[in-house]
């Protein structure tokens, strides 16, 4: 500290919490104590601090005494800081002019030896002082932010994300890979349990025309959404509420502002060659699910009939294959449940079973999982129209002269099954979309076990501080719905942020030291909000410019793992620098 | 002769561990009073030269306590916390330093028992190893 600065002038403020805390702790000996601790200049005790009373009295202790800071000895400031800081406030101190020794919940509460527990008292009550001695006045503020958001993807999620935040009034900017909105579902030829309205299959729609037209005519024609079909994020950049990208569409690049973004980049599904024992790629009429709907709608608009590739005949016998590379821990395919094959796998084996009922269908599946409302009807619905579900692994699909073979186990009945079949349609699990990487890096989002991009906990601040959400499958495997209930989600998180068009600016945040910053670029790595970035000054001295950090107040999270990796301390996190904790520790040793 | 009573430094997250410390006072667990908490806004913010610090200026022990791995508010605070960790054990132990005076535990929001339990495991075991020479060794 400079010459020319006022010493600190700290007053120790005692709540005795009715007793609570005054009835553990011998309380006149730690009065004592704390006069004699450097820079106080007041001691004096309360019966509530949480009570209206209690901050008053803070409040004239504060005013008469001149105190500068604050040494609270009560409870613990995860529940109380908000509440004591108002009577700093009230009496002129910034709130962070507060240290608060936690002597009830981490003192008095867990030692019952009086004696023992004072003795703790008495250290916690130096570290504090010591700290308090150091304390800045913090300040936040807020920013404007752009009221618009980017979301990437045109599958149902983001479709249902895009109509949301533009219904709130923002504008949105919908990027979408390929030349049509719908995704997945798109590929669809009824969805299940949810939608399945003729039971004679005589409609000649495809259920994507009920559902997902209207939704995608919406999204094209909302005055508010920007769509941008064919079209590739190629730059992110900027910062939380004001971020920029740069999108490669067919009339060229174009730029885009926006506050926040969506992405609903969805999966795909894993590639059953991988898995080579299921034939799929040497036989031609074994097919992956999305290939069966493909010739349901081809059946719907033709003549009705399912023709199976090789040879075109209506097939008699068909097996479905469930978890086709999903609960694979062989390496080969991926470990976790695609959630939503047991569903479809039914659907598509009832809407088989509804157009030749004399066929045989096999449904080979490990369990049958589909925690979903209508799930089970649908099951039951499924075994009463014959459908013949056997529980066990396949091992392989062979050809043999007259057809192929599906060779499996049947657990109930302990015996291998060998099955003549004409069609084969594997459940193909999802994986992560290709690309979900570079989206991790760019928007600093983690990756989970499962290579999708790791969904936020709500009630975390990451959302709050970064203004990006996941939406859909892109966060793991689910069902349409779930999808559209995430994507509103975050669409109402989005809104939620933009209602106001600020960013709050945290008042604990990191601040860079550009004199001592050698632009070694650690910190950017480290930060879990990609608040940090390289900015160049002039050197003077050297008649040149150097790289330093930066960090956007608006989007740092207050962790500090910044100022810990710092080789030079040139970035700090206020209210918890180094220095401060450095006389925190000298105060407890 | 007075039991030697260890004094032990934690350096504990203000998301998981020091709310876990609270609960174990709300639902009066007891542990020793040897254990003197200082709040971190993350486990990936304690810079080793904290630890070093407070084992030279006499701590017995240290205590880094986080959130579970996979739960850091800050998503991957506590896995930096970890790596560090694993090798400040190493240099210590290199520069002949007894690195069973440095625990990192995970001690999520709810396990007040466990916070009280491994508050009471470190300070017996530290009653075994015995006091620290360090400040009488290191002093200038």
């Amino acid at each position: 500290m400079r010459a020319s600065e006022p010493s600190p002038r700290t007053g120790v403020m005692f709540c005795s919490c009715r007793g609570e805390i005054s009835g553990g702790l011998g309380m006149e000996e730690l009065k004592a104590y704390a006069r004699g601790l450097p820079d106080v200049v007041f001691v004096g005790e309360s019966s509530a601090l949480c009570e209206k009373k209690g901050q008053d009295g803070l409040q004239k202790a504060i005013t008469e005494n001149k105190l500068d800071r604050v040494v609270v000895a009560g409870c613990t400031p995860r529940v109380f800081e908000e509440t004591v800081g108002r009577a700093l406030v009230a009496a002129g101190l910034n709130r962070y002019m507060l240290e608060m020794a936690n002597l009830r919940e981490q003192c008095v509460w867990p030692h019952r030896d009086k004696k023992r527990a004072t003795e703790k008292a008495k250290l916690m009550l130096a570290a504090a002082v010591a700290r308090a001695s150091l304390l800045e006045p913090l300040h936040g503020g807020r920013l404007g932010m752009k009221r618009a958001a980017l979301v990437i993807g045109g599958g149902v999620a983001g479709m249902q994300a895009a109509r949301d935040i533009a219904d709130a009034g923002n504008d949105v900017v919908l990027v979408e890979a390929t030349g049509k909105l719908g995704g997945r579902t798109y590929q669809l030829s009824t969805t299940f349990p949810t939608h399945e309205c003729k039971p004679d299959g005589c409609c000649i729609h495809y259920c994507r025309e009920c559902i997902l037209t209207p939704k995608i005519e919406d999204v094209m024609q909302h005055p508010k959404i920007n769509v941008m079909l064919n079209s590739k994020l190629e730059e992110f950049g900027g910062v939380f509420g004001n971020y920029h990208a740069k999108i490669k569409s067919p009339e060229g690049v174009v730029d885009i502002e926006a506050g926040t973004v969506v992405v609903a980049t969805g999966s795909r599904t894993i590639d059953p060659t991988k898995l080579p024992e299921f034939g799929y790629g040497r036989f031609k009429d074994v097919i992956t699910f999305l290939e069966l709907e493909e010739m349901i709608v081809a059946a719907r608009s033709g003549d009705n009939q399912l023709h199976r590739p090789s040879d075109g005949k209506v097939p008699g016998t068909i097996d479905f294959i469930q978890c086709v590379g999903s609960r694979d821990s062989t390496g080969r395919g991926k470990a976790h449940c695609s959630l939503v094959c047991c569903t479809y796998a039914i659907g598509q084996a009832k809407e088989l079973k509804k157009r030749y009922p004399g066929a045989r269908i096999f449904v080979h599946y490990i369990d049958l999982r589909g925690p979903y409302r209508g799930f089970e009807e649908h099951y039951r619905e499924a075994r009463e129209m014959g459908i013949e579900f056997v529980r066990g692994r396949v091992a392989e699909v062979l050809c043999e002269k007259d057809g192929m073979v599906v060779v499996g186990e049947d657990i109930d009945s302990g015996k291998l099954l060998k099955i003549r079949s004409d069609l084969v349609v594997l459940a193909v699990g999802q994986e992560a979309a290709e690309g979900t990487d570079r989206l991790s890096t760019i928007f600093h989002i983690p990756l989970d076990t499962d290579g999708f991009l790791r969904e936020y906990n709500p009630a975390f601040d990451m959302l709050r501080r970064k203004g990006i959400a996941v939406a859909g499958c892109a966060a793991g495997p689910k069902g349409i719905r779930y999808s559209v209930q995430d994507a509103r989600a975050a669409a109402a998180a989005l809104n939620e942020i933009m209602r106001s068009g600020e960013v709050a600016v945290p008042d604990v945040k990191a601040e860079v030291d550009e004199a001592r910053c050698s632009g070694c670029r650690q910190c950017e790595t480290l930060c879990p909000t990609g608040a940090i970035s390289m900015r160049q000054l002039p050197d003077f001295r050297r008649m040149t410019r150097r790289w330093v950090a930066y960090v956007t107040p608006s989007q740092c999270a207050s962790c500090g793992a910044c100022a810990m990796a710092c080789p030079s301390k040139a970035i700090l996190l206020s209210n918890y620098k180094m220095k401060q904790l450095m006389a925190q520790i000298e105060a407890l040793t | 002769m007075t039991e030697f009573e260890p004094r032990i430094v934690g350096f504990v997250c203000n998301w998981c561990t020091y709310t876990g410390a609270d609960l174990a006072g709300v639902s009066r667990f007891q542990y020793p009073p040897n254990f003197i908490p200082i709040r971190v806004m993350c486990s990936g913010a304690v810079d080793p030269m904290y630890v070093v610090k407070a084992l030279i200026e006499g701590a017995d022990g240290v205590l880094i306590g986080g959130c579970h791995p996979g739960d850091c508010h800050y998503q991957s605070g506590n896995y930096k916390a970890r790596r560090r960790a694993t090798v400040l054990k190493q240099l210590l132990k290199d520069i002949g330093l007894d690195e069973r005076r440095v625990w990192v535990r995970w001690i999520s929001a709810s396990e007040g028992k466990k916070f009280a339990d491994t508050v009471t495991e470190m300070t017996e075991e530290l009653k075994r190893i015995g006091p620290s020479k360090l400040r009488d060794e290191w002093a200038l």
